[in-house]
């Protein structure tokens, strides 16, 4: 696809394999380490599927969900694992340019506060006279004004500290900071790798018990690609989506693929997250409506307003400048069914 | 100055084999050197002409600063003349097809080059032996080394580095490399200057074979009488800066010369007529 | 026992008590693995993940020894270009002085937005931060050449470039040797880094991910390959230098008398 000319010449002189004459390349990046809940898009480049469509995929991991977005508009990569919201705030600054997605799939948003119990947080207005630590510039961070807003809580007398993502939770353990702004799915795992119970010992204000029903990360696609290969964009999604649906029904095949790419992980801990993800992050009630993949408008336009407020974004965005569903296959092929094994 | 008349008339310079050449090997025609301008100016040397057939060694005598080194320098190339012509085989010494050796006081050998490589290394940048030197540097040019280096005295030092010779080796490994190239014109600057007597008359001795073996041509600067007396066929003296030459007269002793004769009365007259002939311009 | 010996011994004495020292603390003071492993838990994690340590120590060797090179043709190319003329010289100077005092760790982002992440990033950071040193080395060398030296080949009628070839670079060669040995760390450490910003292959990356799965004993398997590794690539180029230039740290340098 679109490579700059230095990036080429360094891939080749890197010994990056040469594209197949027929084959379309697309430069990947996933929304952080490697996660299990990043399943879908290693299985499919590890059983083929990208490849049947004609598509040679390669998969880096990435910065964070946010910055996916940068990662497509800078030109290094054609599409991603990323956080729509990030969409919504880069389209505001600059229609026409930001990546559009393409297919959904976390419809629950994994936003939350996390507290452990002994800080004695139960409501949100207990926030107040307390310290929370997040890492600049990712979303729950960010939209904390806007949960703030919604709940009646005072910003001003909310501390808030900066730090980077993996020091939150051993923070939180030794009592430098009362509650953290993170996400569920890497959290969690977190805290029960430092030895904790996240069920029995931490509270979650999870974002979307507290009138934020955000939509989160998905399959997102360059404006350039959409341009000028829309068969490879379709051919994406058809791969992920089917990925996807055989994510749902085992996660044995998913497991081999996350440890093909990354021989580094937990393979049981991985599993767990992405049970997590089946679970808690991609069964929204609207799926089984419209199917995976899909989301509904109105819900939408609602998401793009409350981050045009905690952003402060000049202008509202259209619904269809964010998502475009015109490459999601038949809704019969997209029936979202989890089985846990 | 005044000679014996018990010694025998000069010899002339022998020719060089492929015979007399009309023009001179080095010219100097009212060549001046003249550093910086205006009040600051400082005439290193006055306008000045020499003359040296081939085959001649001419050695300059006279004190500190009187101009002798500019003299060598206007002649290798290092310093063009303020005024005047520096002529070398009858071409201006800017022409590139001369052949110079240079030996200075200070070896200079590269250290970290074996003896043999740095005695070889004017046939790396001089035609025509540049030419083959590729082919030639583990063969013919080779050979040349070892021989020069026997006839000096070094033989089964070519392998060797310079830190493992001593200052008095390494000035006679500097002598081969100045005549490896069969040099049109061989200066010398001083080149003993750094060594210990009985090393020196070693040296000169050796100085003296290489000289009466190959016959070059050969400009010797020094400040030691003897070491003039000892190996020149003439002697030009100079007086102090702003240098000019004041006397040039041969030397009539036959070569080669027997290195005890430099304590003989007749040398020591010579000598010491020189010596008083420089105290008379030190003192003007 | 010789005196090398003595002080071989001593040396690796010192390395053993402080791992020693290491484990006691952590047994005695109880600390938590989470926060300092002890070394014996670091050794076997090291033991046991080699295999799948090895391919990603080969990858962060593979982008140092590339970017290194890169950087060395370069620097000598540039280092040649300055040493030589004075000119040059005072021109670039306060141009290069501005770029290598640019912290890598703010240009690394700047690679992976042009590059993607990976290797090209992690080549291109580990060549240019040991560009500099080279640089300074080789003009410094040529710039210092004693004008003896090139005095002999000028009397025989060398051109600039001759002179250049056969007295400036042998004599810059010790500077040069003396940069390597700082360049290879350098260009290690910022191979390194770019592996931590972005990458999927690497040691760098392994310590990342290691941290952010809270595998902490991996982390500090990759902090220790990572000193051996350091230490590894500078002995060898100690060796190298000591090899193509031991006459310049001979006592009696005859050509400076």
């Amino acid at each position: 696809m679109k490579h700059s000319l230095f990036g080429a010449a360094f891939a080749l002189l890197a010994g990056a394999a040469p594209a197949l004459a027929e084959m379309t390349d697309i430069r990947f990046t996933l929304g952080w380490k490697t996660q299990g809940s990043d399943a879908p898009f290693l299985l499919a480049l590890n059983k083929g599927y990208f490849e049947e469509e004609g598509l040679n995929v390669t998969i880096d991991q990435g910065e964070g969900s946010a910055a996916t977005v940068t990662r497509i508009m800078g030109g290094a990569y054609d599409a991603g694992f990323g956080d729509i919201n990030a969409i919504i705030q880069n389209a505001a600054a600059r229609p026409g340019e930001a990546p559009v997605m393409v297919y959904q799939l976390w419809n629950r948003p994994p936003f939350a506060i996390v507290t452990p119990k002994t800080a004695g947080i139960e409501s949100p207005a207990d926030f107040e006279g307390k310290t929370l630590g997040g890492a600049q510039g990712t979303p729950t961070t960010r939209l904390f004004p806007v949960f703030a807003e919604l709940n009646g809580i005072d910003l001003e007398k909310v501390a808030q500290e900066n730090m980077a993502p993996n020091l939150q939770e051993p923070m939180m353990i030794r009592g430098d900071i009362d509650g953290a702004f993170v996400f569920t799915s890497t959290s969690w795992f977190n805290l029960i790798a430092n030895r904790q119970d996240p069920a029995n010992d931490y509270n979650w204000f999870n974002f979307e018990d507290y009138g934020m029903d955000l939509y989160s990360n998905g399959l997102m696609v360059s404006r350039a690609m959409l341009a000028e290969n829309p068969e490879a964009v379709a051919g994406l999604v058809r791969a992920v989506n089917k990925a996807t649906m055989e994510v749902a029904a085992n996660q044995d095949s998913s497991v081999e693929a996350i440890m093909a790419f990354d021989n580094l992980v937990d393979p049981e801990l991985e599993r767990a997250r992405l049970e997590f993800a089946l679970t808690n992050l991609m069964n929204a009630p609207e799926v089984t409506e419209i199917g995976m993949g899909d989301l509904v408008d109105e819900r939408l336009t609602r998401s793009i307003e409350i981050v045009a407020q905690g952003y402060g974004l000049d202008r509202l965005p259209e619904a269809s400048e964010i998502f475009d569903r015109s490459f999601l296959p038949p809704m019969d092929t997209r029936t979202f069914e989890v089985t846990l094994n | 100055m005044n000679m014996s008349a018990s010694i025998p008339a000069p010899a002339p310079p022998q020719a060089k084999a492929a015979g007399v050449h009309p023009r001179p090997a080095l010219e100097l025609q009212d060549a001046s050197v003249v550093f910086g301008t205006g009040d600051t100016a400082v005439t290193a040397l006055s306008p000045t002409s020499i003359r040296m057939d081939r085959g001649d060694f001419l050695a300059l005598v006279g004190p500190s600063g009187c101009g002798k080194s500019t003299i060598l320098k206007l002649v290798s190339n290092l310093i063009q003349p303020s005024s005047g012509l520096v002529l070398v085989g009858g071409k201006e010494a800017r022409a590139k097809e001369l052949r110079i050796g240079m030996a200075f006081q200070n070896p200079t050998m590269l250290p970290w080059l074996t003896i043999e490589r740095n005695i070889m290394m004017p046939l790396k940048i001089v035609s025509p032996f540049k030419q083959t030197y590729r082919k030639d540097k583990t063969g013919a040019f080779r050979d040349r080394v070892h021989a020069l280096l026997k006839q000096v005295g070094l033989q089964g030092f070519a392998n060797h580095y310079p830190w493992q010779l001593s200052g008095g080796m390494l000035q006679r490994s500097n002598l081969c490399r100045a005549l490896i190239h069969e040099p049109d014109l061989l200066l010398l600057d001083e080149p003993f200057g750094a060594l210990d007597q009985f090393t020196r008359e070693e040296l000169w001795q050796i100085m003296q074979d290489l000289y009466l073996d190959r016959k070059p041509t050969v400009l010797l600067v020094t400040h030691d009488l003897r070491e003039a007396g000892y190996l020149a066929n003439r002697i030009c003296v100079m007086s102090a800066r702003p240098g000019r030459i004041i006397s040039d007269e041969p030397v009539t002793i036959p070569q080669p010369r027997e290195i005890g004769m430099i304590y003989s009365p007749e040398f020591v007259e010579m000598t010491q007529g020189l010596r008083e002939l420089i105290a008379q311009v030190r003192s003007t | 026992m010789t005196d090398s010996q003595r002080i071989r011994l001593l040396s690796t004495s010192l390395i053993i008590g402080f791992f020693l020292m290491w484990e006691l603390l952590c047994i005695i003071l109880n600390v938590s693995d989470l926060v300092l492993p002890r070394p014996s838990e670091i050794l076997v994690t090291m033991w046991t993940r080699f295999p799948v340590l090895w391919p990603h120590i080969l990858q962060t060797l593979y982008s140092t020894l590339f970017g290194f090179s890169l950087g060395v043709m370069i620097g000598v190319t540039l280092g040649v270009i300055v040493g030589t003329s004075k000119i040059a010289y005072a021109v670039a100077y306060p141009l290069l002085v501005g770029f290598s005092s640019i912290p890598k760790v703010a240009v690394v982002p700047i690679f992976v937005l042009w590059f993607g992440s990976g290797t090209t990033p992690a080549v291109l950071t580990a060549m240019v931060i040991c560009v500099f040193p080279i640089v300074v080395n080789i003009a410094t060398g040529l710039a210092t050449t004693e004008p003896e030296l090139e005095d002999v080949l000028k009397t025989l009628g060398a051109s600039k470039t001759e002179i250049l070839w056969n007295v400036g670079l042998p004599r810059a060669m010790p500077y040069f040797f003396a940069s390597l040995k700082v360049a290879i760390t350098l260009s290690f450490v910022g191979a390194v880094l770019s592996e931590t910003v972005a990458s999927n292959m690497g040691i760098g990356n392994v310590m990342m991910t290691a941290s952010s799965n809270f595998q902490v004993s991996l982390v500090f398997a990759g902090l220790i390959i990572l000193a051996l590794m350091g230490v590894a690539l500078y002995a060898v180029f100690s060796m190298l230098e000591r090899r193509v230039t031991g006459w310049a740290t001979r006592g009696n340098d005859i050509a400076i008398t």
